[in-house]
């Protein structure tokens, strides 16, 4: 091999082993432009050569699935002739380049991963983490501007997500975008390039040099006069993108269209092989020169690598082109006949009468060679030993830090920036467990949340797994909807270090465990590797510096983000969390025990991450899930909110803030061997807090026995304080302070 | 300040074509358009009070506009000093809230 | 009694005006795309929200030049109702149909949120089911809403009675606090001095039933559909 060789696959990112498997199959060397085209479809990002054996560990069928993987997103079927349809994405190298630009680009691809199966999105959610405040201050303010900046342009509501700030996210913040949608069943649409002869019309935005990677697109240059060289970032325009939607929407009146595919990373290459290859046999033969281009002196290369946003492919039953172009002509958008269907089984592309390249589909799609990794348990996190802690003090001043710390602070100066009511759709708004969105013409609700705790993840990426499918569902439930499916978007460091991908081993095995005991099917999902110490070569690929083995730099937190959503027949009979009526009583459903370990009490009061994650057990979680719907769906509660980080005592200050209605408890007396830290501030699963009126108590009562679930009696409803006798007594006022002053 | 660029053109930009001859030569306009100095510009404190924090006491007032660069085609530079005096009162400004200056460039020259 | 709802590219409150118009109201529907130049026999055109046109240059800038608004202004001129939500307010001020304009938030920031209005002019077509300075809880979601004029149209919008909402606490007193775009006089929507062309920030449509927190928003809608015909009658 050539030194020169040598060069152009670092630039491509391929190694040479992979390139002798492009030899061997084509049976000649690949041309430069054949070799960018694999080099990015090989990459981790668009072909999961790291993840795939695991992935398939995930399950992903179920009785409500109508699309499971392997689509722009997974659907559901909701009832009413409806489906979900709906997936997330990350976008967290572009958003660590460039904040703004990169959280709303990955905000503009995961909508159009939605209009791609003909369904209009009704919500997006973002999940965000980020280094410890001030440091990262620029960018949480880049990330939220720029969620916001696309999605109030669009019109989408930003109905939900997470925030949290760790050290490990200081170098690499994570930003994860869901979006939801709705599209009747039998409109679905797959991105499938049926039909030999059949046109590929490329409609949106022109095509211009954003996003190919800096490096190779500097050293393949073909145009050596051309001295530009332009960065990585790519820039969003939500204004095309709602004419996009809207004439995309418009094509669902006729039957013209055969499929709908976005592009994004990889740009055309990966659409039209994706598009390709999800039919047997079928090819496509392209043309880059009818390719309309938003600046000169563009290559071939260019013109297939380019990840120009806001651009779709769409598949044109021949003969009816004039049809599709008049619908994008309304709304002033360009489209163009780019090639056509074909049934060789390759892609060809030509510019012009010159022949670009010409690659088998199933080597672009699926040649690359499955990595070998191995993985290695990581050293046990430090033990924690509770009986060498200070005891807790006062458990009121311990309740107003955590609080105001950045995990449990409110989020309102957050949401407030993003347009959650768009749509007149949105029944219950973000700042509670889970969004609501009712689905109109029906009394259908859609519940939507997402969640992770990626501390449980690092101190126990099994269990840490397990917890953020458990909490997401549960999030669902205390809104009285049913969980339905899951997204899930993983987030790791590099895997090429056996305790990385142990824990994505780990992590994955976790997911499946959680999932398959809860009955939820995983439909969609990404995977997002190397967020470690800053790779220069973006999303695609491992990092090229000659890093020592094993050298820990800044590593995330393995993060697993689950996307779940859940239904509700009737979202007259949803559940807030905010306490409604004084003299209510207010409970305590599951059991409590010592789990402190990773707990937000440990880090804040004490500036520990040890220990043990708490223990799940998933028979109990749907135990007590299904009590909560039980009550829920007979009208029994009030209210209902998950107890997560902060423990009890947290979840109820946030009863009480949300609902403005304070409680008034007796003494907190754990029985040993509970501790009173752990009562207030343990972060044992499987429990919320509801309230009801005292002529509901007898019913919910014989229903908890029936589920064989524990309740116990926190207090009663009213005032203006929470107050603990003998314990401590906070005015709700002072509550409110703590929590709403630290994030704005 | 913030470029501009509009992509998908409403009908407006057609309708508004000059009629022009091929031999007109290309004139570069440079147009700064600024928030009038009674309104409030929200902005322009914000980046002062940056500016104060990163020791710049000296600043004594900021405002924040917009830079727009429009290529065009004229037979004089007066004909384009008209055109782009139009395009400012009729679109690029808003008079109520701000002010505009442009200058005109043609064969890179500034005049 | 036929509501028009106009469309431009980037609009996006045009479905929800149109799902109040249509399926709360009971009212007849029709959408008006910007291009169009025809009203289509409307008695009430709607300037819904939205970023029409990206709002790239100025929020409204270049709306304002839509084939559609030509005639929105002889409608408005034969005194038919004009109604700008949002956005449509926005455009209404850049097309000189009322006086002023919206400017960026004091906050710099988009702000979605609920806010209290004191109705101050029940007299008008737009809120004849309004009580006499009644708080009215209708949502906001905008980023360039502040509304500025200078002195002297400010004084006189004042003198004639043209503003119709202004942001205020719960008790209905107007507060700098409850202020929450930095509007001078804490403004949040105004008239023309003939009573037909009102233009508002908040959202009514956001709020015209209960399951999305509030109903206050019908009340300005009744209005229209009560007082539209005898208005062009006159």
């Amino acid at each position: 091999m050539s030194l020169n060789t040598q060069r152009r696959l670092r630039e491509v990112a391929l190694t040479p082993d992979e390139y002798l498997a492009i030899v061997e199959e084509l049976k000649r060397p690949p041309n430069e432009v054949e070799l960018g085209m694999l080099g990015v479809l090989w990459s981790e990002h668009c072909s999961y050569k790291s993840s795939k054996a695991l992935l398939r560990r995930l399950p992903s069928t179920g009785a409500a699935v109508i699309q499971g993987p392997g689509e722009n997103a997974g659907a559901v079927n909701i009832g009413e002739g409806w489906a979900a349809v709906f997936k997330i994405e990350s976008h967290n190298h572009p958003s660590a380049i460039e904040p703004y630009q990169g959280a709303a680009t990955g905000v503009g691809g995961i909508i159009r991963d939605i209009i791609a199966m003909g369904a209009r999105p009704i919500a997006l959610l973002d999940s965000l983490r980020f280094g410890p405040q001030p440091a990262s201050s620029h960018h949480v303010e880049g990330v939220v501007a720029g969620i916001g900046g696309y999605g109030n342009c669009i019109g989408i509501p930003t109905v939900g997500g997470e925030v949290y700030f760790e050290e490990c996210y200081t170098n690499n913040p994570l930003v994860n975008a869901m979006c939801v949608g709705l599209v009747r069943v039998d409109r679905l649409m797959r991105a499938r390039a049926e039909g030999t002869g059949n046109s590929l019309m490329l409609v949106g935005a022109e095509t211009g040099r954003d996003g190919i990677h800096g490096a190779s697109f500097a050293s393949l240059e073909l145009d050596e006069t051309s001295s530009e060289r332009r960065p990585a970032v790519q820039v969003g325009n939500p204004f095309l993108e709602k004419c996009l939607l809207e004439a995309c929407m418009d094509l669902a009146h006729t039957d013209a269209v055969v499929a709908i595919q976005d592009l994004g990373a990889a740009g055309l290459t990966s659409s039209v092989a994706e598009c390709a290859g999800r039919v047997n046999g079928a090819g496509a033969h392209i043309d880059v020169g009818r390719v309309p281009r938003r600046e000169r002196g563009m290559t071939p290369y260019h013109v297939m690598l380019s990840e120009s946003q806001e651009r779709m492919l769409v598949v044109v039953q021949r003969g009816r082109e004039a049809e599709v172009e008049a619908i994008f002509q309304a709304w002033d958008l360009t489209s163009a006949v780019i090639g056509h269907v074909t049934d060789d089984g390759h892609l060809t592309v030509v510019d012009g009468a010159e022949k670009v390249a010409r690659l088998p589909i199933s080597l672009l799609t699926d040649g690359a060679p499955p990595r070998r990794l191995i993985g290695v348990a990581a050293e046990q996190p430090p033990g924690l030993d509770l009986d060498a802690l200070p005891p807790l003090v006062d458990a009121g001043a311990t309740l107003l830090r955590l609080l105001a710390s950045p995990n449990l602070s409110s989020r309102r100066g957050i949401f407030r920036r993003y347009d959650h009511m768009v749509g007149d759709a949105t029944v219950i708004p973000p700042g509670g467990d889970a969004a609501m969105l009712r689905v109109k013409g029906t009394r259908l609700g859609l519940a939507v949340t997402t969640d992770c705790n990626s501390r449980y993840c690092h101190l126990d990426p099994h269990v840490g797994a397990q917890l953020a499918v458990a909490e997401a569902a549960r999030n669902l439930v205390a809104t009285g909807a049913h969980p339905l499916a899951v997204t899930d978007c993983l987030n790791f460091a590099n895997p090429d270090r056996p305790e990385v991908y142990w824990e994505m081993e780990e992590t994955i095995a976790g997911l499946a465990h959680a999932c398959r005991a809860l009955d939820l099917p995983i439909v969609s999902g990404n995977v997002s590797l190397y967020n470690e110490s800053f790779p220069a070569r973006g999303e695609g690929g491992p990092p090229q510096s000659g890093r020592p083995d094993g050298a820990v730099s800044s590593a995330i937190y393995p993060t697993p983000v689950v996307g779940m959503i859940g239904l509700i027949d009737d979202y007259a009979k949803r559940l807030r969390a905010g306490l409604r009526a004084e003299g209510d009583f207010v409970l305590l459903i599951g059991s409590s025990h010592n789990d402190l370990g990773g707990s937000e009490y440990l880090k804040v009061e004490h500036g520990l991450v040890a220990g043990r994650p708490p223990a799940l057990d998933l028979a109990r979680e749907r135990a007590v899930d299904r009590l909560v719907l039980a009550a829920a769906d007979n009208g029994l509660l009030h209210s209902a909110h998950d107890c997560a980080e902060g423990g009890m005592l947290v979840a109820l200050a946030e009863c009480c803030l949300l609902g403005g209605i304070g409680v008034r408890c007796p003494a907190i007396r754990p029985e040993a061997p509970l501790r009173m830290e752990a009562a207030f501030f343990g972060e044992s699963p499987s429990r919320f807090i509801v309230s009801v009126s005292s002529r509901a108590m007898p019913e919910l009562q014989s229903l908890a026995r029936r589920h064989h679930v524990e309740i116990s009696l926190l207090g009663l409803a009213g005032g203006d304080s929470i107050e603990f006798e003998g314990q401590f007594r906070l005015p709700l006022a002072e509550i409110r302070q703590a929590w709403e002053g630290a994030l704005t | 300040m913030r470029s501009l660029r509009c992509s998908a053109a409403p009908s407006i930009w057609t309708t508004w074509a000059p009629n022009l001859s091929s031999r007109s030569p290309a004139v570069i306009a440079k147009i700064v358009v600024t928030p009038k100095p009674v309104v409030n510009d929200p902005q322009g404190i914000t980046v002062k009070q940056g500016l104060a924090t990163l020791g710049f006491r000296e600043v004594s007032d900021v405002r924040v506009g917009k830079y727009i660069e429009v290529n065009l085609e004229a037979g004089s530079e007066h004909e384009a000093r008209q055109r782009v005096e139009a395009m400012c009162k009729q679109l690029l400004a808003n008079h109520v809230i701000e002010d505009y200056r442009f200058e005109i460039e043609t064969d890179g020259r500034r005049r | 009694m036929k509501f028009g709802v106009v469309v431009f590219p980037g609009t996006w409150s045009d479905r929800d005006c149109g799902w109040v118009i249509d399926q709360v109201l009971g009212a007849e529907l029709q959408y008006l795309w910007h291009k169009d130049a025809d009203l289509k026999g409307c008695d009430c055109i709607i300037l819904p929200g939205g970023f029409a046109y990206g709002d790239y240059l100025r929020t409204g800038a270049i709306a304002r030049f839509a084939p559609v608004m030509e005639k929105i202004g002889e409608f408005a001129d034969r005194g038919g109702l004009v109604w700008g939500i949002c956005n449509g307010f926005q455009v209404l001020c850049e097309a000189g149909l009322l006086p002023g304009a919206l400017i960026r938030n004091a906050s710099l920031e988009y702000r979605c949120q609920w806010t209290n209005l004191v109705v101050e002019r029940t007299d008008l077509p737009f809120t004849s089911q309004c009580a006499t300075r009644e708080v009215i809880s209708i949502p906001i979601g905008h980023g360039e809403g502040s509304y500025f004029a200078d002195p002297a149209t400010l004084s006189r919008l004042e003198q004639r009675g043209q503003v119709v909402f202004r942001y205020c606490d719960a008790g209905g007193r107007v507060t700098s606090n409850a202020n929450p775009n930095g509007s001078l006089h804490n403004i949040a929507g105004i008239v023309n001095a003939r009573g037909n062309v009102l233009g508002m920030m908040p959202h009514p449509e956001r709020c015209a039933e209960a399951e999305l927190g509030g109903t206050d928003g019908l009340k300005l809608f009744r209005s229209v559909a009560e007082n539209a015909m005898k208005v062009l009658a006159s």
